[in-house]
């Protein structure tokens, strides 16, 4: 009765932390194409995608953060198009077969946050060495302002759906970088990632593994000198790798502190598939499940 | 301990969605041409997450944040929103977009031009509801056969002008929605629980201890919610035919108000008599807060009846089936003495919690 009780328990507590509001700042972000598999001259429609867990939501096209936004692969690089708030915010038609990487790259944005909450977002993001900065020079306890940026990827399969999922690096501040072709390997074989700051691999970084839209526990792995990180990504559909890098802000910013936000996205067959390849189901976009309310307020 | 816990995770999980049961007002006048006038208004804080306004991230947007993205909150609202009319698309382009007050909250007034080939019944759609089953576009429809309000929801994002104005089509649409309307407004189900929490229980010299007669708590909790019910209904009515108008912010505050001082009044057995005063004084209230909703679309009074009946009706429905749902747990749960010792103070305490929560948030 008392492991009913405990279970019982443990179970609604699982559901509350899941229900839980997640804090505005902190939250992954991803290309999410509309689909990983487009047949020659499709069209791949990509959202930007802000969340973790199952809890996510897409962001409109920005025109005053997007510094980088396209589709390289046979056919060349060619931009995402898009009006200024649309969403999915970048359209592009992919005329070759082969693997195709959509790359988008923002500009600053800033945020401000309270010490404590600053705090706890280094310790979930393994950012430890700030937090021991931070300490050592006795910061304060007001608020600790934020320059961000991201760099995300996402691959994408042209034509022939049975052929390779390779990456490539695509002149990303902070990047994840597949090392190897993606679908070369069994479903639970170790796959490696690099993890390159200005072209150069970052060692000691936190790497997450993650299934977007789920409530799945994000896979975690640190990055060895060469930069590199290794999942096993035992379940078919889409994977997202994530990692944070934050540095001293340069003085003509504005923050205190500079994060550089990247992540790939991409997906991996059932190898079901492979045997019976059937038509590309319409996709049920992880990152529109629920959208937090704002906080923000107007000013006068 | 455990329990005070849990209940207190279950019930600030509910916090943020307690305060995002907003609305935007769309309004579209068709005189029976081929152009059709649109307007939308969308609260600017629930553009702020997904164009990203607060461009300097100091958690508040100024008017320059705002006017710079003017012509991506037009083509996002834009690909939202879908009107058909007699089975030909309505070609609509971007008009203008100017600020105005709703409420006390800042909204953004969106002007669409819409030239509709075809003649015949209008047919309205959207996803704008920001990901939430608790956002409503509470349509307003203008056209030479009447005038017909509707809410759309992510359940129900379509709607069909029918062939004339029916009034049991606008009570059995409007009913629905206030079914839904006290489903998803945590506050007034907290305020209701606890009302119900101590219903089971009877006070005595020591405290509590368990009602033994089921039919006098019956009649008990039938006084209590009846008076609760009068009491929101004078104020729905009185607010959504525009009679009384008052701004919802200061409404908030005192629902969150209420549901405090109702979980703390529980913990004392010689207040329960003061449930009756509680339910028949905050019914007024929360009455403002079902009508805030309403009363944007309901100024012209006396046509808006089967609207105000059907909603209202729906509130009731919604009431007496959480009422009916609950009432037998806890008579069940009271059989034991943890009951009324351990059990509804906790629960009485947590959402006396969560309640200050959503003060301070509405402050």
């Amino acid at each position: 009765m008392n492991r009913l009780r405990t279970g019982v328990f443990a179970t609604l507590l699982g559901l509350a932390a899941e229900l839980a509001p997640a804090g505005a700042h902190a939250h992954e972000f991803w290309v999410e194409p509309s689909t990983f598999t487009v047949p020659v001259g499709g069209r791949v429609a990509a959202r930007l995608c802000v969340g973790d867990g199952y809890e996510g939501w897409s962001l409109a096209r920005n025109t005053q953060r997007i510094e980088k936004f396209v589709a390289a692969g046979p056919s060349g690089v060619q931009p995402l198009l898009g009006l200024d708030g649309s969403d999915p915010a970048g359209i592009a038609r992919l005329t070759a077969p082969g693997g195709y990487v959509i790359a988008y790259r923002s500009n600053r944005a800033f945020t401000e946050l309270p010490a404590d909450e600053f705090d706890e977002y280094l310790a979930d993001k393994g950012l430890e060495k700030i937090a021991a900065q931070r300490e050592q020079t006795g910061a304060g306890r007001g608020k600790v302002r934020e320059a961000y940026s991201r760099h995300s990827k996402a691959l994408i399969r042209v034509g022939d759906a049975a052929g390779k999922l390779v990456d490539r690096p695509m002149n990303l501040r902070l990047e994840i970088v597949a090392e190897a072709d993606l679908l070369g390997a069994r479903l639970d074989a170790l796959r490696f990632f690099r993890l390159l700051h200005d072209g150069k691999p970052l060692a000691g970084a936190l790497v997450t593994a993650a299934r977007p839209g789920t409530a799945d526990e994000n896979l975690k792995a640190r990055t060895d000198a060469e930069g590199r990180a290794g999942f096993r990504l035992p379940t078919p559909g889409m994977w997202r790798v994530a990692a944070v890098h934050m540095i001293e802000a340069p003085a003509n910013v504005g923050a205190d502190w500079e994060s550089l936000w990247a992540s790939l996205t991409f997906e991996l067959p059932s190898p079901l598939s492979s045997i019976a390849p059937a038509a590309p189901a319409a996709r049920n976009a992880a990152c529109r499940n629920r959208i937090v309310a704002s906080t923000a307020q107007v000013r006068p | 301990m455990r329990l005070l816990v849990l209940c207190l995770l279950i019930l600030a999980s509910g916090a943020a969605q307690a305060h995002a049961s907003g609305a935007s007002y769309l309004r579209i006048i068709a005189d029976g041409g081929e152009r059709i006038d649109v307007l939308w208004d969308i609260a600017v804080a629930d553009l702020s997450m997904p164009l990203e306004l607060d461009v300097d991230g100091d958690g508040a947007l100024t008017a320059i944040e705002i006017d710079a993205r003017r012509p991506a909150i037009a083509q996002f609202a834009l690909q939202r929103i879908g009107i058909h009319r007699g089975g030909g698309d309505c070609r609509l382009s971007i008009g203008e977009l100017e600020s105005r007050q709703r409420n006390s909250e800042e909204f953004l007034r969106l002007k669409f031009d819409g030239v509709c080939s075809r003649q015949g019944p209008i047919d309205v759609s959207t996803s704008l509801f920001f990901g939430s089953r608790a956002y409503s576009a509470l349509l307003d429809l203008r056209t030479r056969n009447g005038r017909f309000p509707a809410a759309l929801s992510m359940d129900s994002a379509n709607w069909t002008e029918p062939t004339v104005a029916s009034v049991s089509g606008t009570l059995l649409r409007f009913l629905r929605e206030g079914f839904r309307h006290v489903l998803i407004g945590y506050d007034h189900i907290a305020f209701l629980l606890l009302l119900l929490l101590p219903s089971v229980l009877r006070r005595t010299n020591s405290g509590w201890s368990a009602a033994t007669s089921g039919r006098a708590v019956v009649l008990d909790l039938l006084k209590i919610v009846t008076t609760f019910t009068i009491a929101h209904s004078v104020t729905l009515g009185l607010a959504t035919t525009g009679a009384v108008r008052v701004p919802s912010q200061p409404i908030e505050v005192v629902i969150a108000a209420s549901i405090v001082i109702a979980g703390v009044l529980n913990l004392f057995p010689d207040a329960s008599r003061w449930r009756l005063r509680l339910a028949f004084g905050f019914g007024f209230v929360h009455g403002f807060g079902f009508a805030n909703a309403l009363a944007e679309i309901g100024d012209e009074g006396t046509r808006l009846a089967p609207m105000l009946a059907g909603f209202n009706l729906g509130v009731e429905f919604a009431q007496l089936s959480i009422v009916g749902l609950t009432l037998p747990v806890l008579w069940l749960l009271s059989r034991n003495s943890r009951y009324a010792n351990r059990l509804m103070p906790a629960l009485s305490l947590a959402t006396a919690l969560t309640g200050a929560v959503w003060f301070a948030g509405r402050l």
